[in-house]
């Protein structure tokens, strides 16, 4: 067994140790053996208490995956269920068992080529693909003829394993991932906003992907340790190293349970200032995972996924059952929906968006929304009928002049009528936000506020935008740099410009999860701080620990002085001297 | 024996997800249907049947029903094809 090291991209955090188990759950036989005629009858008696257990399997996973993942990742076991009802595929496996007298493994497996083989020669890809279906559930079958010994590969229904694929469907994912086997998950591709890695996130379940060739580096019996923190995995690691990750894994799993810990504790300062921490989630199934690590709302719905879930566009229909769902999960607090954020990029195969020459000045967020307003109209009516029991707020994201504010208005309330002439109800009094990311419009907060109800500040773009630097390009990165005198005035200007109006006023960035960025914004006014779920507890720990007054002079004082590195250097001391523990994190995630 | 020819309308054709209805629905009935595409007959009861039709968004198909309530039954199958399964494109 050679050991190998491989790098990957860590998508979910924490450390899982196990034995592989592969996506493809297909161990057929090549051996043909035959039974004595006599023995035909106990044969198929076996294969249909087989498929009696299967079905009873898939009822269960229905069950199962519709009360965690919600009805519409449960209808593929539906299919399954009707594949294995299905009298042409068992009468095909009976006929085999019958009339060549021959065990039922062979008979299924038999039956699986065949299958495999027509549904190989159809031309589209869609209906190919089908052909794991059949596998999937023939291979249930297979593994169900032995009741006490499962099959060896076939067992990782029982086991706890480390699963790794080349690629997970949505559908895939959901209903692996939701069995409760498993430790870890290591895929050839994929990235941080896969369905994948979203919902292994969502599940605690640590993450490697982007692996290129993992599946095949990796045989069935190996043992993996994937390390999502890091993004690293090892494939049959020698003991000294399976001891030093054993290490590393109690030392997270501790700090998790401490971070779980503070996530209870109210959102106070020692000084009783109140401060809320928000999440900024992509899947509606991440809202139990917000609330345990102690969000108090949905700060940020990022409604990019729902293009993702199918090769066409959404209908009204998909739209509303995300948002209300989301919004019934997360009642009575809030949940604010972006507007879907794409084009530049983050490009999407239906809609063939044409190539831009410098996608992140061009046409993407509100100004392809406008563009595109059937989209637009079908994403705000679903919006809209999900705002009934009053909890939905709306943030539209990348706004660049007061134009834009008026544009989405006038759209919003011929919308508004629609739905009104339709008489279907919604939340009249639906308040309407901004998001500013766009130097410009942050220069003009003062006017924007006005003309809205709340404001967002998206601190990663705003950074990059203001101070021209790519942070993924490696020439540049070294500049930006959050703490910036220039960044810190103009996100200080906004947030005074929102609370000078009486507006509420958010931040859903990098910096809201930063501890030291956070107190400098909680120095300027900001009490909402949105992020992602996993940060919460470390911001509150650090909030909880220091005195509003001590942060809004160290605050003052920092915004005289010249560089990033000086302000930080000053904040930090300024805080450690009144506050010894405001920055003990223990080890960062 | 009732038949009708029809348009399958919706984007994604007869794919996974409108199959399982169409076969669900065609369970409700105790008459046989079939379904018939180029020169290809299948049992509408099947889900691999249909899947292996692969029939795509503008494939005309031909339902045929027969058996004692052949026409709720065509009735019925109709209006869930032309309703495009109730996905709304």
């Amino acid at each position: 067994m050679s050991f190998i090291r491989l790098r990957g991209i860590g998508v979910s955090p924490g450390i899982g140790m196990g034995e592989v188990c592969f996506s493809e759950r297909v161990v057929f036989t090549a051996r043909k053996e035959i039974i004595p005629r006599a023995r035909v009858r106990w044969e198929l008696k076996r294969l249909r208490k087989a498929a009696e257990r299967t079905k009873e399997e898939l009822l269960e996973l229905k069950k199962d995956v519709s009360t965690k993942m919600g009805e519409e990742h449960a209808f593929i076991l539906d299919a399954h269920l009707l594949i294995l009802e299905d009298r042409a595929l068992f009468s095909a496996v009976e006929k085999i068992v019958e009339e060549e007298r021959a065990r039922a493994e062979w008979a299924l497996s038999q039956v699986n080529r065949k299958y495999q083989n027509l549904f190989d020669s159809l031309d589209d890809d869609y209906f190919r693909q089908r052909k794991f279906d059949v596998s999937d559930v023939l291979s249930r079958i297979y593994g169900n003829l032995e009741v006490k010994k499962p099959p060896k590969g076939n067992a990782c229904d029982s086991r706890k394993t480390i699963l790794v694929a080349h690629e997970l469907l949505p559908s895939e994912a959901a209903m692996r991932l939701s069995e409760g086997n498993v430790l870890a998950v290591a895929m050839d591709v994929g990235g941080p906003t896969s369905h994948t890695a979203i919902l292994a996130r969502s599940l605690n379940i640590p993450a490697v992907v982007g692996l290129h060739n993992i599946t095949q580096q990796v045989k069935s019996d190996d043992y993996l340790i994937v390390d999502g923190t890091d993004g690293e995995v090892i494939i049959n690691p020698p003991l000294a190293i399976k001891k030093e990750f054993q290490g590393k894994k109690e030392k997270y799993d501790k700090y998790f349970r401490e971070l779980k810990k503070t996530a209870k504790l109210k959102s106070v300062t020692l000084d009783e200032v109140r401060f809320c921490p928000l999440a900024n989630i992509e899947l509606p199934e991440e809202v139990n995972m917000a609330f345990s690590f102690g969000a108090e709302g949905i700060g940020l719905f990022r409604s990019e996924f729902i293009f993702l879930q199918k090769e066409t566009l959404p209908t009204e229909e998909d739209h509303f059952s995300v948002y209300s769902r989301i919004a019934k999960s997360v009642y009575p607090l809030p949940v604010y929906i972006r507007t879907v954020d794409i084009g530049g990029e983050k490009s999407l195969p239906q809609l063939k968006i044409e190539k831009e020459p410098n996608p992140a000045l061009g046409l993407r967020a509100i100004r392809f929304s406008l563009k595109n307003r059937d989209l637009f109209r079908t994403q705000l009516r679903a919006i809209l009928r999900a705002s009934l029991a009053k909890n939905v707020r709306i943030l539209i994201p990348m706004i660049t002049e007061v134009e834009e504010i008026g544009e989405v208005k006038l759209l919003f309330e011929e919308v508004k009528e629609e739905l009104e002439k339709e008489r279907i109800r919604f939340d009249r009094q639906i308040p309407l936000g901004i998001m500013i990311e766009v130097p410009a419009a942050a220069a003009i907060a003062d006017i924007l506020v006005k003309e809205v109800d709340y404001i967002s500040i998206g601190t990663n773009d705003l950074i990059q935008y203001h101070l021209a630097v790519d942070r993924s390009n490696e020439f540049v990165s070294y500049l930006y740099k959050p703490l910036h005198p220039s960044v810190l005035r103009l996100v200080k200007f906004i947030i005074e410009a929102s609370l000078r109006e009486g507006r509420d006023v958010t931040v859903c960035g990098e910096m809201a999860a930063d501890p030291l960025s956070a107190l400098i914004l909680f120095g300027f006014g900001l009490r909402k701080f949105s992020m992602n779920p996993i940060f919460i507890p470390r911001i509150k720990k650090t909030l909880r620990s220091v005195e509003l007054r001590t942060v809004e002079k160290a605050v003052e004082e920092a915004l005289g002085l010249k560089t990033a590195q000086d302000i930080e250097e000053h904040i930090i001391e300024r805080i450690l001297l009144k506050h010894p523990k405001a920055f003990l994190m223990g080890q960062a995630i | 024996m009732v038949e009708k020819e029809i348009v399958v309308k919706n984007k994604l054709g007869l794919h996974a997800r409108a199959a399982v209805k169409f076969v669900n629905m065609a369970n409700r009935f105790s008459s046989a249907v079939k379904i018939v595409k180029d020169e290809t007959e299948i049992d509408g009861k099947s889900i691999l049947g249909i899947l292996t039709l692969a029939a795509t968004q503008g494939t005309p198909i031909m339902i045929r029903v027969s058996g004692k309530d052949e026409e709720e039954a065509m009735n019925a199958l109709v209006k869930l094809v032309n309703g495009n399964f109730g996905e709304n494109e």
